[in-house]
Order: C-alpha cells, then sequence, then structure tokens
C-alpha cells in the first residue's frame, strides 16, 4: 500500500537570473512500512523535499498525498489538524517542550486530539527505547541521545501514518547516533512504523530499507533491497 | 398588549435554549458512544451493547459484521500462508535424501574411477550447491513459519565465537588465513543456535572471498542498548552501489559469478538478525576489505 506519493513536485524560489530550482521534478512513492533514507550535500534540496512531504511548506507545483489525502487541497487549519494526526517529526533539535517532563512530553500530542491514551502501546514505546526510568525528569536533564530518544517516542505515540526525521543523529557523537538510529529501526520494524529520514550521511542512510539520493533538486538514485 | 408579546417572546426563546441543549446533549452522548464503539473495535472487543430498533443497534450490528468478515479475511490469507509454507518445508524435506545419495555415490564414483575426474567433481560441486541451497531454504522455511521460534535469552558472546572458530578451523587452515577472535565477557540477547548459523554465515562469506594468507578478525564493541560484532576482511570488498542488494533473496554480485554459491546466506543472517531485534549494517571498500557490523540487544545486567 501507498503512505507516500510526490507527483511532479518544483520548489523555485525566486525569479528570472536569480532562481533557484530547490526541488525539480520529484516524483516519489513510499510503501507502508519502509524505511527511507533521503540521502544529499547540503543545499541538494533534500530538507526542502521534507519539509514539502509533512506540509509544513507549500510546493511552487505539483502534489503530496498523504494516507490518501492531497495535501495542496487542503486549508492551513485542516493541514495543522492533518498533520498532529498523521505525521510525526523528529528533527535535529529534539524540540522537546522544556516545562513538561519526558511522559508529559510524550503524550502530548495524543492529548492535543483529545483522545485517550493507549496506557500499553506507549508503555511499549517507552520500554523499547530505553526511557523508563527518566520519565518524570524534565528534558534538561537529559543528555542528546536520551532527548532524541524521548522525541521518537512522542512521535511514535500518535501512531502517525508517517513519520519523518531531519536529520536525526545530527547533533550527538557517532556512537550515540548508532544507538538511537539502531533503536530507530528496531521500532520501525516492531510497530510497521513508515519512516522517511533526511541525512547528509551515508553512513547513517545505510540504515533503511531503501536508499534515494537527491542532487540538485532531483532523485539520481534510488536503491532498495530486493 | 407589549407584555403579551414579551412573554411570548421570552417562551420562544426559552424552548429554543431547551431544544438546542436537549439535541446537542443527544448528539454528545451519541458521538461518546459511537468513539466507545470504535475503540472497543480497535482492541478487537466488540459485543453488541443492545438489540433494538434504534439506529445505533444496527450501526452496532453493521460494525461487527464488518470486523467479523475482515477478520475471517486475514484468517483466510494466514491459512494460505501456511500451506504455501507448508508445501515448501515438505519439498524441501524430500528432496534432501536424494541428495545425499547423489553426494555418496558421486564420492565412491570419484574414488573407484580414475576416467572423467573432471565431470565428477564438477557433478559433486553441483550437488553440495544444491545441498546447501535446500539446506537454507529448509531453516528459511521453518523460521518463517514459525516452526523454529527464536529464542532470544542471555548469551554469552565468547562461546558463540569459540563454537564459530570450531566450525571453520578446516576452512581457515585450507587457505592459510588467519581467523582472529577478540576476548569478551559481554552478553547479549538473542538465540545462540541461530546466532551462531547468522555469524556463520557472514564468516564463511569472509574467508570465501579473502585471498590465500589474509586476514578475518571478529571484534566485539559495547554500546548502550546493542553490543557490536564486526566480521572484518581484508579480502575482495563490495562495491558501494552493490552493498544495499547483497542481503537481497539469490543475489549474487557479478564480479563473484565464478566463486560458488547460490546467495542466500546472507539473507538469512540478515533475517536471523531481525527476528532477534537486532540489525546488520556494512561498510566495505572494493579490493580492501569488507566490515560486516552485527548490532544485537544487550543483555541488561540483573
Amino acid at each position: 500500500m501507498n503512505i507516500l506519493k510526490a507527483v511532479n513536485l518544483r520548489k523555485i524560489y525566486g525569479q528570472g537570473e536569480t532562481e533557484v530550482r530547490a526541488l525539480d521534478g520529484i516524483n516519489l512513492e513510499v510503501e507502508k512500512g519502509e524505511f527511507v533514507a533521503i540521502v544529499g550535500t547540503s543545499g541538494s534540496g533534500k530538507s526542502t523535499l521534507l519539509h514539502i512531504i509533512g506540509g509544513l511548506d507549500n510546493p511552487t507545483s505539483g502534489q503530496v498525498i498523504v494516507d490518501g489525502q492531497n495535501l495542496s487541497h487542503m486549508t492551513d487549519e485542516e493541514l495543522t489538524i492533518f498533520r498532529r494526526r498523521n505525521i510525526g517529526f523528529v528533527f535535529q533539535q529534539y524540540n522537546l517542550v522544556p516545562m513538561l517532563n519526558v511522559w508529559e512530553n510524550i503524550v502530548l500530542p495524543v492529548k492535543l486530539d483529545g483522545k485517550k491514551i493507549e496506557k500499553g502501546y506507549v508503555n511499549e514505546i517507552i520500554n523499547t527505547l530505553g526511557i523508563r526510568t527518566k520519565l518524570e525528569n524534565l528534558p534538561s536533564a537529559l543528555s542528546g541521545g536520551q532527548q532524541q530518544r524521548v522525541a521518537i517516542a512522542r512521535a511514535l505515540a500518535a501512531k502517525p501514518a508517517i513519520l519523518l526525521a531531519d536529520e536525526p543523529t545530527g547533533n550527538l557523537d557517532s556512537k550515540t547516533s548508532q544507538d538511537v538510529l539502531g533503536l530507530l529501526k528496531v521500532t520501525s520494524k516492531r510497530f510497521h512504523q513508515t519512516i522517511v529520514m533526511i541525512t547528509h550521511n551515508e553512513e547513517i542512510a545505510q540504515m533503511a530499507d531503501r536508499i534515494l539520493q537527491i542532487e540538485d533538486g532531483k532523485i539520481v538514485s534510488d536503491s532498495g533491497l530486493v | 398588549m407589549i407584555e403579551t408579546i414579551m412573554l411570548i417572546v421570552v417562551i420562544f426563546v426559552l424552548s429554543g435554549v431547551f431544544w438546542y441543549s436537549f439535541f446537542y446533549q443527544k448528539e454528545k452522548k451519541l458521538l461518546n458512544r459511537l468513539q466507545q464503539m470504535l475503540d472497543c473495535a480497535v482492541d478487537g472487543e466488540l459485543e453488541r451493547t443492545e438489540v433494538s430498533e434504534e439506529k445505533y443497534s444496527a450501526l452496532e450490528n453493521s460494525m461487527k459484521q464488518y470486523i467479523d468478515s475482515s477478520f475471517l479475511a486475514g484468517k483466510n490469507q494466514q491459512e494460505q500462508k501456511e500451506v504455501i509454507q507448508k508445501l515448501i518445508s515438505d519439498i524441501a524435506h524430500q528432496t534432501l535424501t536424494p541428495i545425499s545419495n547423489l553426494k555418496i555415490y558421486g564420492e565412491i564414483l570419484s574414488e573407484v574411477s580414475n576416467e572423467n575426474q573432471e565431470e565428477i567433481a564438477t557433478i559433486l560441486e553441483q550437488t553440495d550447491k544444491l545441498d546447501f541451497l535446500i539446506q537454507s531454504l529448509v531453516k528459511l522455511s521453518r523460521m518463517e513459519s514459525g516452526i523454529i521460534a527464536v529464542h532470544s535469552e542471555d548469551t554469552t558472546i565468547k562461546q558463540m565465537l569459540e563454537s564459530i572458530q570450531q566450525q571453520f578451523n578446516v576452512k581457515v587452515r585450507e587457505k592459510n588465513i588467519t581467523l582472529s577472535l577478540c576476548d569478551t565477557d559481554l552478553h547479549v540477547r538473542c538465540d545462540s543456535k541461530w546466532t551462531v548459523e547468522a555469524l556463520g554465515n557472514i564468516v564463511d562469506n569472509a574467508i570465501k572471498y579473502t585471498a590465500c594468507g589474509g586476514n578475518v578478525q571478529i571484534k566485539v564493541e559495547q554500546y548502550s542498548f546493542f553490543v557490536k560484532i564486526d566480521i572484518i576482511d581484508d579480502g575482495i570488498g563490495i562495491e558501494k552501489e552493490e552493498i544495499p542488494k547483497i542481503f537481497g533473496r539469490f543475489y549474487r554480485s557479478l564480479s563473484v559469478a565464478d566463486q560458488p554459491g547460490v546467495g542466500i546466506g546472507l539473507f538469512l543472517a540478515r533475517e536471523i538478525i531481525q527476528a532477534q531485534k537486532g540489525y546488520i549494517k556494512v561498510t566495505s571498500k572494493r579490493g580492501k576489505g569488507s566490515t560486516f557490523s552485527v548490532f544485537l540487544p544487550i543483555a541488561k545486567k540483573e
């Protein structure tokens, strides 16, 4: 099943001589449960692509379809609600709420949606990510790797259709990166979570089932496991 | 006169407010009930709470029917899958005896006959290949059909590495390769029998694709959640573009077409490691050698 589809995406900044084509005709399909890495150097357009897929930015032309829903047909308010329910984000700088403790951070998106918290499911995520002992702590008392694990748990708790990760280990040392990514990979398999991750690091990209290489706003290679 | 009009207006407004709040409450109650019904359905515990002429009851009935039919469809699919797996496993089992007979008679033939030695050797080589293929398929189908479940338990890495060393003693000596292990007292959560199988397949590849006199090293490193077991060789290496493909079923690199093999060892290895909540990573340089890193969950200290 197709969970994400991008059709002929273009994003053009500026006009005339200063025109920059950040995305230049991207076509992409992601299956449910797939772990896809998008690699490219800085300026290749990978962040723009992720932002557009996540509905954080609008394309100049083209369409994004997430779980059967065409994002370009939605108003800003609809987009906000759709994102909260169906798209999970993990950013390089964690973006945890500093005043809330770990547990409160994790269940925040579910609470915002006015839904009952599935304690069993959330606890399973917490155990898999090894943050059980930190639930009462504030984010400031955690290491970078722990904070990122909390961010991953928060993204997973809402059972999003797709999880988008933007350089998730950009601020972590190589050993912690390996741990965090390993857990991300293991959890994605366990909960059949679809993940799209962008990174400039090819070694990190190798953790994915499928690697897309992007250069000058175009996908130049697409290699996946058979 | 004005007073009467005022009174009528007030009565209208009041009854408006009454009816509005009445329907609002009713709708809220209904939506809450529906939400509850769906929550139950998600948990797979939907029961008919009432049987009546009410619309809610009809809705509940339809929901129950829908869930039952989708459950049935899922079950049918599962059954079909099991039939296919049983067939594969039967085929695999029934071919084991003829293959071992082929091997035995081939060997006898090569001992008693002085002619056609080259052809006999080819037949034996191909039989070995078939043997490995069938055995791997048996293992795969057993694992996939859950006949052999992976039982993860606290396991010492040292023990597994020693059994691998023993297993490859002969092969290593034949090619004059140095197989060096590191000393470790780390524990992981895994099924030692299956893990040895997976690590064995990787080591077997390392030996196969390393020239005579080369080195194969096994190193172990501790992470917070995983233990990394590196299998490092200084063999032919793998092209970067090819790395994601090597774990595919029946994938064989064109550059090693002259080597015996069927392309199932790494696939099986990855399946085994993933079934134990671990993963495999590869770094390689063409002509310099490859490193296969197996990550297994670390055993928590009690």
